[in-house]
């Protein structure tokens, strides 16, 4: 069926000012009066607070405000768990934890205040490994208030006095394990672990804040979640939403999950405030940005399998350890999304999984593109390989004989929709030529080839509000809240717009986020925004054509249930002669514009929302309730790598990868390729060179020289990428399509690490796989041999 | 104690009044008010401050605005605007070889420079060109499309750009 | 990430640069393209009170040879001397060098001996000069004197640049006739690294065996070394695999590399034995028989 804009690789709405560098992002705004803002951040990983000293630093000229707690509202914030102040209280639990804030009227001048700061600290023991944090007995306690933290319940009791500094926990029950692995043939234990990454977003983390004398607190900020961030705001300040007031210009220079929670605009507020209602911009440096608003949470995850001779998997029991760092963020509900990872993939007749989260002494984990999934796929699917070499079969089939099937009910009891997943292994192994011969030595140089598949469910309970305007001049503005960061969710709503009411895209934009004028949206994050967003937005057009089909209705003559819309003529089905125009539904009076003779405005308006099945804490599963739905739908990817291994440096080349994801339906082709790029980026980033090299809670390559991601030349030549686009509709998605974009890094570094064991017979655990780490695996592999 | 600083920008004469710790970067940002410059890393590392001084592309995070004196100096605004898109602009926008857009015009002004010297440069001359300009969302693949397809642009040979 | 307010001094010629550094004996530090030491004040590493910028400088940036020699002027910036004629038909491993350095915005603006000067270990041209036997022209208050390379390097950010002077070109002595010279790095990434270990060599063969070898190091010791171990390995001999392992490991030996956040020095140790191997076997397929 031939589409206005559906399936179309529509320009991006924003690219005009993205080429031409014209764009303003929320670091390029400046305002009148604006002051600027340092944090003077904890030295000490664990440590009382015995004196603060500013009076230097109140001192200096050209500083307005120098900040600590006692200046702050007595609150704690959080994200469902609710452990941190916006300055430290009476200790530090990091290194990098914000003490004292700075208003000055230049960079320069804040960062010589922060200089001139006294912080005397008395250390407490500081625990960083998460067993030793974990014990019943830890070294140090660092929440001693923990059972008193206001929670919003979403399981099984998140606090466990036996487990002090656990603050999270999850578990998954299904059938009996212990039955289920004396019925395998073969039996596989592993444990996999994966370092602290960054999400190092090209526009580091920023915003203006500005508390007004009528107490009223507008902030900009590059942010991806408005409705958060204001809802954090109003917790944090103890104000009302009514007086809260957050915009996100349209563009954001990335955010990966990095820019979801309130960074520094609620103290950069209260800053304001304490500077006269002053505007107060604050600009993270390289080092903040990369270590200390928020990080990925290293995850330690064993897993033992049994499986059949036929590679039928009867039984998997995991117990995962998520080093959580010294505030819960997004922790708990990152334990939760990642215990659901493995059953969106496999078939798992007997389950068991317990997931916690612990507090350390490091800097806190956030939500990372995947929120969980790129950690648990790599344990996963690199232990479906172990599993495939115990009993000598194709990792490929060892995947087709597991994988799960349209509409069948997975081990946590839900009903998989739009399930892609044998396509999608099919996709990229007749690319890559799974099977065939290829060159496998080189030199020192080793080949070998791997694949992995991966899944990332999509959050529910999940709310989306939209409103859709046709302007008199019939162009159509879309206001939602929904941050594109880069992925370009405002033109897919665009699309969906144009669509829905048969309009040229050109003539149809989005508002800038702006919480007075664009209604809640969740957040830009669990790959929502084309499903979630785009529903709300087609619900939205849904309404706005009543509207116009209720003031056509008189004009025309006719029943408002016989209209049709197209290029914004009102006619009656099936006698296109008989129509109005939209803009002539308006009338103008005089020369004072123009106006609805009833209504007040074209404004279509819709919620979507998404609900969730009970889940059983016990189980972690979800029962017949006609339901069965516990995320609001699943999106797939598979990937295959053909990769070199130098046995002398351990240094490996990526040199063809085969990416597939299953979109439901592609909105826009173009978007969805560039999607699956970052497989390129983020993915391989992750898989051989990104991590946070920690020294007892400091971070000791904190910028983009020593924190290592992928240049163009770590990249294979376009001629050794494959994207593969699969659309299998999601019944409920907006045209059927869904989001996809945290499952296009997740499969990169599994699928690297079995192409790694394909090409030198050596087995990673740990990512990133780097070459000093790939060498010395092969010397311990062939010491091994030695001594036989 | 501020300077003279005379130069031309974007092809006009430009004279400013810089302090010497003023860098390059910060005199287009924050006094010109010209924010199509972006800064990353601040260290040279990243190329998102990649502007061009004589043709050339240059760190302007590291290069003091004073010594861009009686220089040409080349931003992201002088080389097309919405009703006049320079080639690499066009093409960026056709192959969506942007995300968030942040590397974007350290990005094109590496590839202007690359492409007055190489009109017809291979993919690896490419991807070595703007090695120094790190794109945390693409994955590069886009970007390298875009530049050729704007070299062929350029030479003429492009039936996208014949079509219009 | 601001800089820090500081004199500025634009002289005219070295000479003047020279007076104005004895003029801030306690703060003074010059400037050329800044890529290294503008970083180095935003991170407060160093602090000067007064830069003395060099770049209008006229007349510094050449690259030219003569009977004598190749001559780098103070100016000279990456890409002059990576795109001179000279160097890549002379001394092919200082252009092979010169091309992994940075990206071309860091080449285009930053000088070779403004590199130099900094005096890191992990510098790409610092290994290719020492194997050529550069020398380093140094005026001062008290007249010029010139160094070679391989005592310039002093030790970890420490060159043997006095108070008040200034380098005033690089001079690199015509390379033996016939010789094979290899320039070959390892970096994490492909690109936008400094070598975490890599070798150049130039040597020369008659009659089947090695009569003259130059092998230096980057990333393996305090400072770019040359591996004179590894060269006494060589001398003589026929440069069978054997002779090749011997050097290799002998440069092993000759080099003394740290831990940081790049890589172990059991990792540099290793590499150095690798990439020693491979630069002699390719300077050797490159030197006239």
């Amino acid at each position: 069926m031939e589409t206005i804009a559906i399936g179309k690789n529509i320009q991006r709405e924003e690219g005009i000012g993205k080429v031409t560098g014209s764009g303003k992002f929320a670091m390029d705004l400046e305002m009148p009066r604006m002051l600027w803002a340092k944090i003077k951040r904890s030295t000490r990983p664990h440590a009382k607070l015995v004196r603060v000293d500013t009076s230097k630093a109140k001192a200096l000229a050209g500083v307005h405000a120098v900040i600590v707690d006692t200046d702050c509202p007595q609150t704690l914030f959080g994200f469902g768990c609710y452990d941190e102040p916006l300055l430290a209280r009476t200790k530090v639990r990091y290194i990098g934890e914000p003490v004292v804030a700075v208003a000055a009227e230049s960079e320069a001048i804040a960062e010589e205040a922060c200089d001139l700061i006294e912080i005397e600290y008395e250390d407490l023991p500081a625990v960083f490994d998460v067993h030793e944090a974990f014990r019943s007995d830890p070294p140090t306690i660092i929440h001693e208030e923990q059972a008193g933290y206001r929670r919003v319940p979403i399981g099984p009791e998140q606090y466990n006095p036996e487990h002090p500094n656990a603050f999270g926990y999850y578990r998954i029950r299904s059938g009996d394990v212990t039955v289920g692995f004396e019925q395998a043939d073969s039996v596989v234990e592993s444990t996999y672990t994966n370092a602290m990454i960054a999400h190092a977003p090209m526009e580091r983390h920023n915003s203006v804040s500005l508390w007004d004398g009528d107490g009223n607190v507008t902030v900009w900020s590059s942010s991806q979640a408005a409705y958060c961030l204001l809802n954090q705001i109003s917790e944090a300040l103890d104000l009302p939403h009514s007086k809260i007031r957050v915009i996100i210009p349209k563009y954001v220079g990335g955010g990966f999950g990095g820019k979801i929670e309130m960074k520094s605009e609620g103290l950069c507020a209260v800053l304001s405030k304490a500077a006269g209602h002053r505007p107060i911009k604050i600009e993270y440096t390289q080092e903040e940005s990369l270590c200390w608003a928020g990080v990925q949470h290293p995850f330690e995850i064993k897993l033992k399998t049994g499986v059949k001779k036929d590679g039928a998997i009867v039984s998997c029991e995991m117990f995962v350890l998520v080093n959580g760092g010294a505030y819960a963020q997004h922790g708990f509900l990152v334990t939760r999304q990642a215990s659901y990872g493995p059953l969106g993939s496999y078939r798992f007749p007997n389950f068991k999984l317990d997931n916690y989260v612990v507090y350390t002494n490091q800097p806190p984990g956030v939500a990372y593109r995947g929120f969980g999934n790129t950690q648990i796929h790599w344990a996963l699917e690199s232990h479906m390989d172990e599993l495939a070499h115990a009993i000598g079969m194709d990792p490929v089939a060892i995947r087709l004989k597991n994988v799960l099937v349209e509409g069948e009910i997975n081990t946590a009891g839900e009903t998989q929709h739009s399930v892609a997943g044998e396509e999608l292994i099919r996709e990229i192994t007749t690319a890559i030529g799974w099977g065939s011969d290829f060159v496998r030595k080189d030199g020192p140089w080793r080949r070998g080839r791997g694949l992995a598949i991966a899944n990332k469910d999509s959050i529910a309970p999940s709310a989306s509000t939209a409103f859709v305007k046709i302007h008199n001049d019939e162009t159509v503005e879309i206001r939602h809240s929904a941050g594109n960061m880069g992925q370009g969710s405002s033109t897919t709503f665009i699309q969906l717009a144009a669509e829905a009411l048969q309009v040229d895209p050109a003539r149809v934009r989005t508002a800038q986020i702006d919480t007075w004028v664009t209604p809640y949206d969740q957040l830009s994050g669990s790959s929502r925004l084309t499903f979630a967003g785009g529903n709300a937005v087609l619900m939205a057009c849904d309404d706005v054509k009543l509207q116009v089909f209720k003031l056509a209705a008189p004009v025309l003559e006719a029943d408002a249930g016989d209209l049709e819309l197209a290029d914004m003529k009102v006619f009656v089905k099936g006698e296109p002669e008989r129509f109005v125009r939209v803009k002539d539904l308006f009338r103008t009076p005089y020369f004072t514009g123009s106006f609805l003779p009833t209504g007040g405005e074209l404004l279509g308006k819709a919620t979507f929302y998404v609900s969730a099945s009970k889940v059983d804490p016990e189980t972690g599963k979800c029962g017949d309730d006609g339901l069965r739905r516990i995320f609001s739908f699943c999106t797939r990817a598979a990937q295959a790598v053909e990769i070199a291994v130098n046995i002398e440096t351990g240094q490996v080349r990526l040199e063809r990868i085969a990416i597939a994801n299953d979109v439901g339906r592609a909105i826009n082709p173009m978007s969805c390729e560039g999607q699956m790029h970052a497989a390129l980026t983020m993915g391989l980033g992750g898989a051989l060179y990104e991590e946070l090299q920690l020294d007892s809670g400091a971070i000791r390559n904190a910028d983009l020289e020593s924190y290592r991601f992928p240049t163009a030349k770590d990249a294979p030549p376009n001629a050794g990428v494959s994207t593969h686009i699969v659309e299998i509709p999601q019944p409920d998605g907006p045209f059927q399509a869904k989001g996809f974009c945290e499952a296009t890094i997740a499969p990169t570094a599994p699928a690297i690490g079995n192409a790694i064991f394909d090409a030198i017979g050596v087995r990673m655990t740990h990512m990133p796989m780097t070459a000093e780490r790939i060498l010395a695996a092969i010397d311990a592999k062939n010491d091994a041999a030695k001594a036989r | 104690m501020s300077r003279n600083l005379e130069f031309e920008l974007n092809g006009k004469a430009c004279r400013r009044d810089v302090e010497p710790n003023t860098l390059l970067k910060d005199m287009l940002r924050l006094d010109l008010g010209m924010t199509g410059t972006k800064e990353t890393c601040g260290e040279g590392i990243c190329g998102a401050c990649t502007v061009l001084v004589n043709g050339m592309p240059v760190r302007s995070c590291l290069v003091l605005a004073m010594q861009v004196g009686n220089h040409s100096v080349e931003t992201i605004e002088g080389i097309g605007n919405a009703q006049n898109l320079h080639p690499l602009q066009q093409a960026f926008l056709e192959h969506g070889a942007f995300q968030c857009g942040w590397c974007t015009p350290g990005m094109i002004m590496t590839a202007k420079a690359l492409l007055a010297a190489n009109p017809d440069p291979s993919e690896a001359e490419i991807r070595d060109a703007i090695r120094g300009n790190l794109c945390r969302c693409t994955g590069y693949v886009k970007i390298v499309e875009a530049i050729q397809a704007a070299a062929a642009t350029a030479r003429g040979s492009n039936p996208l750009a014949q079509s219009q | 990430m601001a800089l820090p307010k500081f004199d500025y001094i634009a002289p005219r010629s070295l000479q003047e640069a020279c007076a104005a550094l004895e003029a801030h004996p306690d703060g003074g530090k010059l400037l050329a393209g800044g890529q290294s030491i503008v970083r180095m004040m935003k991170y407060r590493v160093i602090e000067p009170t007064c830069l003395i910028d060099l770049k209008s400088i006229p007349g510094l940036d050449y690259v030219r040879m003569d009977d004598s020699g190749l001559h780098i002027g103070a100016l000279a910036t990456h890409t002059q001397v990576l795109e001179s004629q000279a160097v890549q038909r002379e001394y092919p491993v200082l252009a092979d060098a010169e091309r992994e350095v940075s990206a071309s915005a860091v080449r285009n603006w930053g000088t070779l001996v403004g590199n130099l000067c900094v005096g890191h270990a992990a510098s790409d041209p610092a290994p290719a000069l020492l194997a050529l036997e550069a020398r380093m022209s140094i005026i001062g208050p008290s007249g010029t004197r010139t160094v070679p390379l391989d005592q310039f390097f002093k030790g970890h950010l420490w060159t043997d640049l006095q108070a008040a002077e200034v380098v005033s070109e690089i001079q690199v002595p015509k390379p033996p006739r016939g010789c094979g010279m290899a320039y070959l790095a390892h970096t994490g990434r492909a690109a936008m690294e400094t070598p975490l270990v890599s070798a150049a060599v130039v040597l020369v063969m008659e009659r089947g065996r090695c009569v003259n070898a130059r092998i230096a190091l980057a990333g393996s010791a305090e400072t770019a070394i040359r591996a004179l171990g590894a060269e006494r390995a060589l001398l003589g001999m026929s440069l069978d695999d054997a002779t090749v392992a011997a050097a290799a490991s002998a440069a092993q030996e000759d080099a003394s590399p740290d831990s940081d956040v790049f890589g172990s020095a059991e990792y540099r140790r290793r590499l150095v034995g690798v990439y020693v191997r491979d630069a002699i076997k390719l300077a050797a397929q490159r030197a006239a028989v």
